[in-house]
């Protein structure tokens, strides 16, 4: 009797475990699933609303692209075990270091930088998922590298170096925007740990020492307005200061509720610079409003947080720090983006996620949301056997 | 949470409620910021919007212009005035309308109607409502502005039209319609897409260069004031940015002004169709289609009433016809017979045949054009005379598909590849021919009147100078081109056409090109010579008269009382001087009041080719080199 009770008992906990988890499991990963969807469909009605009468047809493209994104998120997402990504990530970095010095030699140029590789109808911008690979890398780094005591500056230098490598690269095509992402997302990462105090002041002073630096003999000129102006607006009217102001325009004067989908007199006129690209949330907020930013915002937010959370839980150090790593992709590019049309940050070219127009940035938005299912997938232990080994 | 593995350890607890709060506070701000510019501040920026200052013009670009050889102007631009209609600025539309009817005298039904044609367009698009304001009408625009926000005048380049710009030739531009509008969009940026109203070329070189001339537009931003005014108040005017139109390139031909000129007045009064190459590299020197509709006619607009009437004219004025005008090549054709002949051993330089006025196979009897016969005549004499007789003989001895292999290897019964207007391929019979498009069998008696010409032969009249260009060149077959090269408004070379070569005849031999223009030379040179009134002092011409019956009229052989669209066609091909030629000229003179190719064409040529060569001891020609020319191995 004892026997078949204790037995009986066991089956019951081994079943509400099991319910539990599959419960817990798949709340947070069909809840970052459901704000990617929203989001996406979300960026992509915006893009066709505001290119509608443009010449150029950018939605069509952007929606194969989305199609692909979600492929590659599917993919990523329920396939790929998390560890392969670890096991890889020398191949993956030292592959995208040569895609950038490829970029820099045969790369095609828009807008003056050289960004684009590709053949034929088939472009690529590896600076996109640069961003993605700094995360595993520094994560790699951290999982071979665990340690009790504070890290020293010595400690780093591998993440310094790999990281330093990436920014260089990026920065020198120029694209200042995106080479700050990379960093930003390292920087991020390196947050979590604890730092040795003394090393952490130098390198402070070394961080300001270098900026001065940089602006006395690495930024361009246009680069160097454009912080100018955030700070004076006065400063120069005619360049940075006309995208400044229209971008305010069309935000503030969407109001409340804002002026209604395909409404947006300030992107329809074309008033609104870069309003596919980096402009695109000053579009969205013209015909939105306060409501349909908030809203927004509040989506991009919970994502983020669930990210947290997803690191939080996470089963080994490398799952953590790449979650860290991807929460602080999405902080970094939704915070720079919309705060630069706001008029918050410098004019910098950092696209939002599923909005602006771009099928590297897409494809990489996509990877890094398959990434968090993954991980969340690992944590729960419903990674069924893959195909892969491991 | 009770998952959270501390045996991870080294992330110190504290930094995930602290990431949490920093996430939290970088949202917040973000939010507090879109609240006051939204909320806070919305009603200012709601205002800016709607009554944004700022204007982006359009400013067209000058379409590229076109030069000839020597660098002498055919087609450039000046500056017009336009009014412009934009929607989203227009108070009122009726009374502004009204305004505009009666300061241009215009009944409103007009430009009601032009708005009309772009409807559904987006707001902002500017609607031209009417083309070349004169000055005057400018001035009283402007006066009334205030009165008609919405209205303005724009500049605009255009083409200047000269009296000799030679219309087929230059072509013509036209609104674009919205078909064409969707097909040339396709895959075209914001800058260089077509918009309603734009002009586009649609005949000519401005068709076939549409590409190279268009040029690409720009844009100005200018703040206005509430009436629509460009204001330019001090402090409160930006330093807007401005993207200046880029004109489009340059084209340079290989025409000559002052040949196109001399070809002009030469044929002035006849109707059909003269062109004038350079025989060793196939530059085209003159072009001349008549009669002709002014491209001017087109830019402004033609009425149905008169469209129809050059549509009606026999003539047809708004037809090509140099390369699209497909003739009997008659008599000049004789010189393929010639060819032929020497090649195949039907005939040789001296074996003569006897013409009595006719010749006779199978119960039908053809006429010698001189119907008292020419005696007995030789090759050189048959071709100075134009005797027929002899050619039909030679024709039946040949037989229907030698000669048109023979012709074929001359590069007639195709395009040449000039593509300018509707270039046709003419027409070569053949026995097969005759059997695919009739489903009966040739006949030998539809022979001897091929050999003259005649019969089903066709040819436009660039493949007619094709063929005497390689009679003069001894084989060569030289694609002809009008374009020398084309370059941007900065000079820079784009491109820079080099003569090409579509083909050396390799069937006829350089004994026999030289037999048959020494031939032809007795054509113009000799006194008993059909062609003798093409002469011109101190260089040798050769050539051939042909003189096509349009109808057979057996009465009125002499052509005195005949309407005028049973005239024959008089037709002259001729190259100068007789080796080495320098230019050749085809004159084909559609139903020519004056007589046939000896009595009309002839002279035609004959006061080109002296303009050419007086010309010349002015000033010497340039004439486009290839290759070998620059390696100095030829």
């Amino acid at each position: 009797m004892a026997l078949a009770k204790v037995f009986v008992s066991q089956k019951k906990n081994e079943a509400e475990q099991i319910a539990g988890s599959l419960k817990t499991g798949s709340s947070k990963s069909t809840a970052i699933l459901v704000i990617t969807m929203i989001l996406l469909v979300v960026g992509l009605a915006n893009l066709y609303a505001i290119t509608a009468f443009s010449k150029t047809d950018y939605f069509s493209g952007q929606f194969e692209h989305a199609i692909l994104g979600l492929v590659v998120l599917g993919l990523v997402g329920f396939w790929v075990p998390v560890r392969m990504w670890k096991n890889y990530s020398l191949i993956i970095f030292s592959g995208t270091i040569v895609l950038l010095v490829l970029v820099d030699i045969v790369g095609h140029t828009t807008m003056g930088a050289q960004r684009w590789i590709g053949y034929g109808p088939l472009r690529f911008q590896p600076s996109e998922v640069a961003k993605i690979v700094t995360a595993i890398y520094v994560a790699t780094f951290f999982d071979n590298n665990a340690q009790s005591t504070p890290y020293t500056f010595m400690d780093l230098v591998k993440v310094i170096a790999g990281v330093g490598a990436i920014f260089g690269l990026i920065f020198g095509q120029p694209d200042l925007g995106t080479a700050g992402v990379c960093l930003l997302i390292a920087l991020g990462q390196v947050a979590f740990v604890r730092l040795d105090r003394k090393n952490l002041v130098t390198g402070i002073l070394f961080g300001i020492s270098s900026m001065v630096v940089g602006w006395f003999f690495l930024l361009h000129d246009y680069q160097k307005r454009r912080i100018l102006t955030l700070f004076n607006p006065e400063h120069d009217r005619s360049g940075s200061g006309y995208n400044a102001f229209q971008s305010i325009v069309a935000i503030g004067s969407g109001q409340y509720s804002g002026k209604g989908f395909l409404q947006g007199s300030q992107a329809q006129l074309q008033f609104l610079p870069e309003r596919q690209t980096d402009f695109i949330f000053a579009a969205f907020a013209e015909e939105h409003g306060f409501l349909g930013c908030a809203a927004v915002l509040v989506l991009f937010c919970a994502l983020i947080y669930l990210a947290l959370d997803v690191a939080r839980h996470a089963r080994n150090t490398f799952s953590q720090f790449l979650a860290i790593g991807i929460a602080a992709f999405y902080l970094v590019e939704v915070a720079i983006n919309c705060g630069m049309v706001m008029g918050l940050v410098p004019v910098v070219g950092v696209p939002l996620p599923f909005f602006s127009n771009g099928g590297s940035a897409m494809l990489t938005n996509c990877l890094a949301i398959g990434l968090l299912v993954s991980i969340d997938r690992e944590t729960k232990g419903n990674n069924k056997p893959s195909l892969l080994g491991n | 949470m009770s998952r959270i593995n501390s045996r991870l350890g080294h992330i110190p607890e504290e930094r995930w409620s602290w990431s949490v709060w920093f996430i939290a506070g970088v949202f917040l701000v973000m939010i507090l910021k879109l609240w006051y510019l939204q909320i806070y501040r919305g009603d200012f920026y709601a205002d800016a919007a709607k009554r944004n200052h700022l204007r982006k013009i359009v400013i067209a670009p000058p379409r590229g212009s076109i030069y000839d050889r020597n660098g002498k102007p055919i087609l450039t631009n000046s500056d017009y005035y336009d009014l412009v209609y934009v929607p989203q600025y227009v108070a009122d539309k009726d009374k502004t309308l009204n305004i505009i009817a009666s300061i241009l005298h215009i009944d409103k039904g007009f430009f009601e109607a032009q708005i009309e044609r772009v409807k559904g367009g987006p707001r902002f698009m500017p609607i031209t409502l009417k083309r070349n304001l004169s000055l005057h009408e400018v001035s009283l625009i402007k006066h009334y502005q205030i009165f008609t926000p919405g209205i303005e005048v724009t500049l605009v380049p255009r083409r200047e039209y000269r009296e000799d710009t030679p219309p087929h030739l230059i072509g013509y531009l036209s609104e674009i319609d919205p078909a064409q509008i969707d097909k040339l969009n396709v895959g075209a940026s914001e800058d260089n897409a077509y918009f309603p109203g734009d002009l586009v070329g649609k005949a000519g070189l401005e068709a076939k260069w549409e590409e190279a001339l268009r040029g690409t537009r720009g844009y100005r931003l200018v703040q206005v004031d509430t009436f629509g005014r460009e204001s330019n108040i001090a402090g409160q005017n930006w330093n807007y940015p401005t993207t200046p139109a880029k004109p489009g390139n340059d084209l340079v031909l290989t025409i000559d002004r002052d040949i196109q000129k001399a070809t002009n007045d030469a044929f002035l009064g006849k109707n059909g169709a003269v062109i004038t190459l350079n025989p060793q590299t196939g530059e085209i020197y003159s072009m001349v289609s008549s009669p002709s509709v002014g491209p001017d006619v087109y830019q402004k607009g033609m009425s149905a009433e008169k469209w129809r009437a050059y549509n009606s004219d026999p003539f047809r004025p708004m037809f090509d016809k140099t390369t699209g005008g497909e003739f009997p090549p008659g008599s000049i054709y004789k010189a393929v017979l010639a060819l032929a002949g020497l090649q195949e051993g039907v005939v040789t330089p001296e074996k003569t045949f006897f013409c009595n006025g006719s010749f006779e196979i199978g119960g039908q009897v053809f006429h010698c054009h001189e119907r008292k016969g020419h005696g007995t005549v030789d090759l050189a004499t048959a071709l100075m005379r134009s005797c027929d007789v002899y050619f039909y003989q030679t024709g039946l001895a040949l037989g229907v598909d030698r000669i048109a292999k023979y012709a074929r290897s001359l590069g007639l019964g195709e395009r040449l590849g000039l593509g300018l207007n509707f270039e046709r391929p003419g027409l070569i019979p053949t026995t097969q021919w005759k059997k695919d498009t009739f489903k009966t069998p040739w006949t030998v008696g539809e022979t001897p009147s091929i050999s003259i010409g005649q019969g089903a032969n066709l040819l436009t009249p660039l493949q007619m100078l094709s063929l005497y260009s390689t009679i003069a060149n001894s084989g060569h077959i030289w694609k002809p081109f009008l374009v020398k090269r084309v370059m941007n408004p900065r000079g820079k070379i784009l491109f820079e056409a080099k003569p090409e070569m579509l083909n050396k005849t390799s069937e006829i031999s350089d004994k026999n090109f030289a037999l048959v223009r020494s031939a032809l030379e007795g054509v113009v040179m000799n006194d008993r010579g059909t062609g003798k009134s093409a002469r011109v002092p101190e260089v040798t011409v050769a050539g051939k008269t042909g003189s096509v019956q349009v109808v057979s009229l057996k009465r009125n052989r002499n052509q005195t009382n005949v309407a005028m669209k049973w005239k024959e066609h008089a037709i002259f091909a001729a190259f100068s001087p007789t080796e080495n030629a320098e230019i050749a000229v085809i004159v084909v003179s559609e139903n020519d009041s004056v007589g046939g190719g000896g009595a009309s064409a002839a002279p035609v040529a004959g006061k080109i080719l002296s303009a050419y060569w007086e010309g010349k001891k002015a000033k010497p020609i340039k004439v486009a080199t290839t290759d070998e020319d620059k390696d100095g191995t030829r």
